[in-house]
This record gives structure tokens, sequence and C-alpha cells, in this order.
């Protein structure tokens, strides 16, 4: 693509630029309005008319929200879910998604596309039995039981994608390692996870990004205080407080955000060569 | 190092049957390749060999135990794949060291073994490398270096060279052979380069449509085949095939011309098809009347591609009066090197 757009003349390259501009700004204003309103003093925040920059910039909200005493329990919850579910997800994924790329067996497509079809069901279409199903159990304000319905979500994706990470490794690779004395054991965790580690991280970090950002599961399932993550204390700040304090919710917001932003940051790398796959080309 | 027995060998992939009772019979220390047109079941065979696939039917024994039930890696085989097959995430030395590595051999073991076949390969500067960091012909070498680490009974080989251009092929062939000289270690090395098959070997298995044509010397094969296929598919040009009949101790082509036949022939009387090499063409003045159609000369040797009546015939001369093309040559086949093949089945008649 960059090929195709630098080949250009420069007046036929302008359309793109100007749409990526447009697009930039679509995607990043709102980022960029948070992230300026997270340092401004209450009263500024909601000033009329409102200001781009903050006239006097503060940390006060920051301090706010780490003062909080329930901040660290929610953040903790938050980390403890999306972790654990994609751990969940790579556990199952990797053997699962080895499986599919590698053995056939009858009924092979049927099973992986009823797999592809469950990540389709909206979630919410579920969450009424599912809560139904997990009071009348009891289970419900359950940490574990959040992190394995969370994991369920990804698990799907998480099992096609290694499939195909998989099939991208030349299956001689694996005929040599045979013959040099591996099993099946040794060779996936010798050969194949090093060789998909691209793939892993870019599962990782979209299932990351899916369990971290979720809001109805955790706060249906576990509507408990102690149970809720970041962003459930995030939408109840707009329920229970008297008055919102829009810089703190901000503050608040970019927190909540930053994880995830790292998480990219650190697998970039991988990630893109992950999606653009041919990761393991000799 | 071990012998290497195949009885009965059959491989159906679902109902598909590929190979259909392979039976040959390799000695401890030979050099023997497979060779066949592409899809004749050669890798199939191989990797039979190599405990990869499962056996549909018949035995496989190698140093006189039977292997068929046996695991790749109990098998004490070592095999090198077209496409190398190299760890892409390991060194050269981590490569040939992954088999002694995954035996929990000791590292100065793992060293000095890894040490002696970079050595025996030349690949000692390289063993910091990653494959991405080499050459085909250097990638080769590694996968050859791993195999040669593991010290095994039997070497397979699955077309090493189809990925190499023509100059590198020919020294990996070199190379190769030199490797078994040195070692002694049964081989079995599968190529569709009948050229590759005859310079390496010391016995052709020649495949086709998964059954084995013939099995023997390189010369034997190319100075009695035993049928048509391997008439045709061992040498270089290939061999001439002329329809006819066998009649009083002549073959009449269908235009009535008349060859000579072998003495051994002289009596038989029915439809057959009479074989001779390009360069087993001779000019005489009383021989086949051919027009010329191509010359192709390459300086030692001249090919000509010429026709009789609708019957394309090329000749070899090694003479430097080149023919030109539309001019009339008369040929006449060297009668102690002409081959005879039955119309019916194709099998070899003389
Ligand atoms: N896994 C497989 N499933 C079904 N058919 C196969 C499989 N592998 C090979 N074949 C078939 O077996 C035949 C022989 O293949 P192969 O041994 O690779 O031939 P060669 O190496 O001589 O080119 C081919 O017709 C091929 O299509
Ligand atoms: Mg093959």
């Amino acid at each position: 693509m960059s090929a195709a757009m630098s080949s250009g003349r420069p007046s036929g390259r302008f359309p793109a630029i100007l749409l990526s501009f447009v697009f930039a700004v679509i995607v990043l204003g709102p980022v960029a309005w948070a992230l300026a309103t997270s340092f401004k003093t209450e009263v500024e925040a909601v000033a009329v008319p409102p200001t781009l920059w903050p006239s006097t910039a503060t940390l006060e909200n920051y301090l706010k929200v780490f003062r909080d005493q329930s901040f660290l329990r929610d953040f903790w919850n938050s980390v403890a879910y999306s972790v654990g579910a994609v751990a969940l997800a790579l556990l199952v994924g990797i053997p699962a998604g080895y499986a599919a790329a590698r053995f056939s067996f009858k009924g092979k497509r049927a099973l992986m596309l009823t797999i592809l079809a469950t990540s389709m069901v909206p979630g919410v279409a579920l969450l009424v039995p599912t809560f139904y199903l997990l009071d009348s159990i009891g289970l419900l304000n359950s940490g574990i039981v959040v992190t394995i319905i969370l994991s369920a979500r990804i698990i799907p994706q998480t099992v096609w994608f290694i499939a195909n990470f998989v099939e991208a490794v030349p299956v001689e690779i694996e005929d040599s390692a045979f013959m040099d004395g591996a099993n099946r054991f040794q060779i996936i965790w010798n050969l194949i996870l090093p060789l998909i580690r691209p793939g892993i991280a870019a599962v990782a970090t979209i299932g990351i990004v899916t369990t971290w950002n979720d809001y109805i599961t955790v706060a249906v399932f576990a509507p408990d205080v102690a149970k809720r993550t970041l962003q459930v204390a995030l939408v109840n700040q707009v329920f229970d407080a008297v008055g919102i304090s829009w810089s703190y919710m901000m503050a608040f917001v970019v927190i909540a955000s930053m994880p995830v932003i790292l998480m990219f940051g650190l697998v970039q790398k991988w990630f893109i060569s992950g999606l653009t796959a041919g990761a393991v080309k000799g | 190092m071990a012998n290497v027995e195949l009885k009965a060998v059959r491989k159906t992939y679902g109902t598909a049957p590929v190979i259909h009772g392979v039976t040959v019979d390799i000695r401890d220390g030979e050099f023997v390749t497979l060779v066949g047109p592409s899809g004749c079941g050669k890798s199939t065979l191989l990797r039979m060999i190599a405990g990869l696939e499962d056996i549909s039917g018949g035995e496989i024994q190698i140093g006189g135990r039977t292997v068929n039930s046996v695991p790749p890696k109990e098998r004490d085989i070592a095999m090198v794949f077209q496409n190398y097959a190299l760890y892409p995430h390991m060194t050269v030395a981590e490569n040939m060291g992954f088999s002694l590595k995954l035996k929990k051999a000791p590292r100065e073991q793992r060293e000095a073994g890894v040490g002696r076949a970079a050595e025996i390969l030349s690949l000692t500067k390289l063993l910091d490398r990653y494959p991405r960091e080499l050459s085909g012909g250097q990638r080769q070498r590694v996968a050859m270096g791993r195999a040669i680490v593991r010290n095994p009974q039997v070497f397979l080989f699955d077309e090493p060279l189809s990925n190499l251009d023509a100059k590198l092929r020919v020294q990996m062939r070199t190379e190769i052979k030199e490797l078994h000289q040195r070692l002694k270690t049964t081989t079995v090395y599968v190529t569709h380069d009948q050229v590759e098959a005859m310079t390496m070997a010391d016995k052709i298995v020649v495949m086709h449509d998964g059954i084995v044509e013939q099995v023997g010397a390189p010369l034997e094969l190319y100075n009695h085949p035993a049928n048509m296929f391997v008439a045709g598919f061992i040498g270089s040009p290939a061999m001439n095939f002329l329809k006819g009949r066998c009649e009083r101790g002549r073959f009449l082509l269908e235009d009535g011309s008349a060859l000579a036949l072998p003495a051994s022939l002289e009596h038989l009387s029915s439809d057959a098809v009479y074989g001779v090499r390009p360069e087993h063409l001779v000019r005489s003045d009383d021989g086949l009347p051919l027009t010329v159609a191509v010359v192709e000369p390459t300086g030692a040797e001249t090919q000509v591609i010429a026709r009789h009546g609708s019957q394309s015939i090329v000749c070899i001369f090694r003479d430097s009066v080149l023919p030109q093309p539309g001019e009339t040559i008369r040929v006449r086949p060297d009668v102690s090197r002409v081959h005879v093949f039955s119309e019916r089945d194709g099998r070899r008649l003389s």
C-alpha cells in the first residue's frame, strides 16, 4: 500500500492524504478532547463556551482517581479478568488451532464453522438466559465465571487465528523435527510457538482489548461493587454521582485506556507482522 | 548402517491407491535413486520409509527389523527435504544440533557433533547465522548437516536439489556423491531428473504410477530397459520409438521402409515398436531417409531433429559437418543397440 501511495505524483496523492487526515481527526478528536479535559479544573471542564486547551493545567483529577479507595480494586479486577480470559483463550486456542491446522478429521470444516458462528451470536442475546442460569446455580458475582465468559467470547477468533498461523508454517519443518526425534508436544513448544509468536501477540492483543473494554458482561454477571471493573466503575459514576465531574471522569478514562495502549505499543512490531502473516518464511 | 527392504509395499489415501505393491531391496551402503515422473509416488514411498506416512500394506524392513509400526525417531533415519525445512528461528548450529538436544546429549557432545558435520560440509564459518541469511546452496548444506549429525543408519533425500540453479545443482550433486563415498551410509535419493539419477546412483529404481518399472544399475537400465516407459525415461534426449511390424528378420515401418533387426528377433512376426536412441543412429548412404527440421549444435555433438513422413526422429551426431534444415540425410540404426518392444504392453522383446 505504501508503495502504491508513494509512487503516485504528489497531486495524485492529495485525496488520499486528505482522507487520512479527516479520518484521523474523526478518530483522534474525542481522544484529544478527553485528554485535554482530564487536565482541566472541574469548573473549566463545563465552561461555556468550551476551551480546547486547559487554561490552568492540573493533575488534581489524576491524583483524585488514584486516591479513590476502589480504583486499585477495580483496576486489579480489570487486569485479572482480561489477562485471565486471554490466557485461558490461548490455552484452549493454541491446541485447538494447531489441531485444526494439522489434523484432518471428519466434520472438521463443520466444526470450525460452528466455532466461528458462535462468535457471531450477539452477546446481548445470551445475557438474559445466562444470567438466569448463573443465578439459579449461585454463580453470580464470581470472578472466575466472569473470566470464563469473557474468554468464551474471544476463543473462536483465537482458534481461527492460531489455525491460520500454524498453517503458514511449512509442514516439512514438523516432519523434519519428527525425524530429529521430537514428539508432538516438543514440536509445538520448540517450533510452532516461537514461529507463530507474532500471531500469538496479535490475538492476545485483540483479546485484551476486547475483554478490557467489556462493560456489559461484568455489569450483569458480577454486579457486586467488589467485583466490578474499571469500565463498570466508570459508568457507575454517571449514575451514582450527584453531579458528574467531567474532568475527573476523563482522567479516569485516560487511565483506564492506558494499559491497552501500552500493550499495543509493546507488541506493535509483532502485531503488524502477525496480521500480515508470512512471519515464518525461511 | 543398514539395508532397507521394501516388500509389496502399498499406500492408499482414502480410497485412492497411490503405491501398488513396491518391492525393492536396498543393500547396506548402497546409493539408490528413486526416479520417475512427478506424481508417481516417489515422495510417498520415501515418507513411508521415514515413518512419516502409514504403510497401507506390505512390509518395510530396516536393518532386518520390520518398522511398519515404528515411529520415525526410532528408525534411525535422517531425511533431507526439497525445501530444506530448516528451523527458521534457530541458527545453523542450533538447527544441526536440535536432534542431539532432544536426545539430551551433553553440551560438549552436541558441539563436537555439530562441529564435525560443519567441517565435512564447510559450514564452520556459518554456524551462527540464521537460515534466512544463507544462500540456497548453503541452506541445502545445513539440511544435510542436520542429517549427518545424527549419524543415522539411512539417509533419505527428497529432490534435495530441485530448488537450486543448474550450476549449483551439478556442484551439489558431486558433493552429495562424495559425502556418500566418505560416510558410506545407505542412501535413498528421490529425483524426477533422470540425469541426476543416472550420475549419482549405484542402483536406480524407476517408478511410474505407483509401481516399479525396473530396478538396476544406471547402465543396465540404459542398455537393457525392460519396457518402453523405462526406455523413454532413461537417456537424454529420449529414445526414438517407431511403430511397425517385425517380419522375416526385418522391421517394416508403416510406409514400407525396412530397418534391420537384432539376430535374436529374426523369427519374430508381429506388430511391434522399434526403439533406438538418438546417439545410436549413424549416417549411412543406404539408411532411412530423413528430412532435417532443426539442427542444434552444442559443440561436442549436434542434435538433429528430423522427420520421416509424419514421424519425428532425433539423432545425435558427433561429426562436425552440420546438415542444413530441409536437407535429406540418411541414417541407419546401430543394430546391436536397437530395442524392440511389444506393441501390446510395451514390454521388451529383444
Ligand atoms: N496426503 C495426500 N492425500 C491424498 N493424495 C496424496 C497425498 N499425498 C500425495 N498424494 C497423491 O499421491 C500421488 C503421489 O504423490 P507423491 O508421492 O508426492 O509423488 P512424487 O513425489 O513422485 O511427485 C499423487 O497423485 C498425489 O496426488
Ligand atoms: Mg515428490
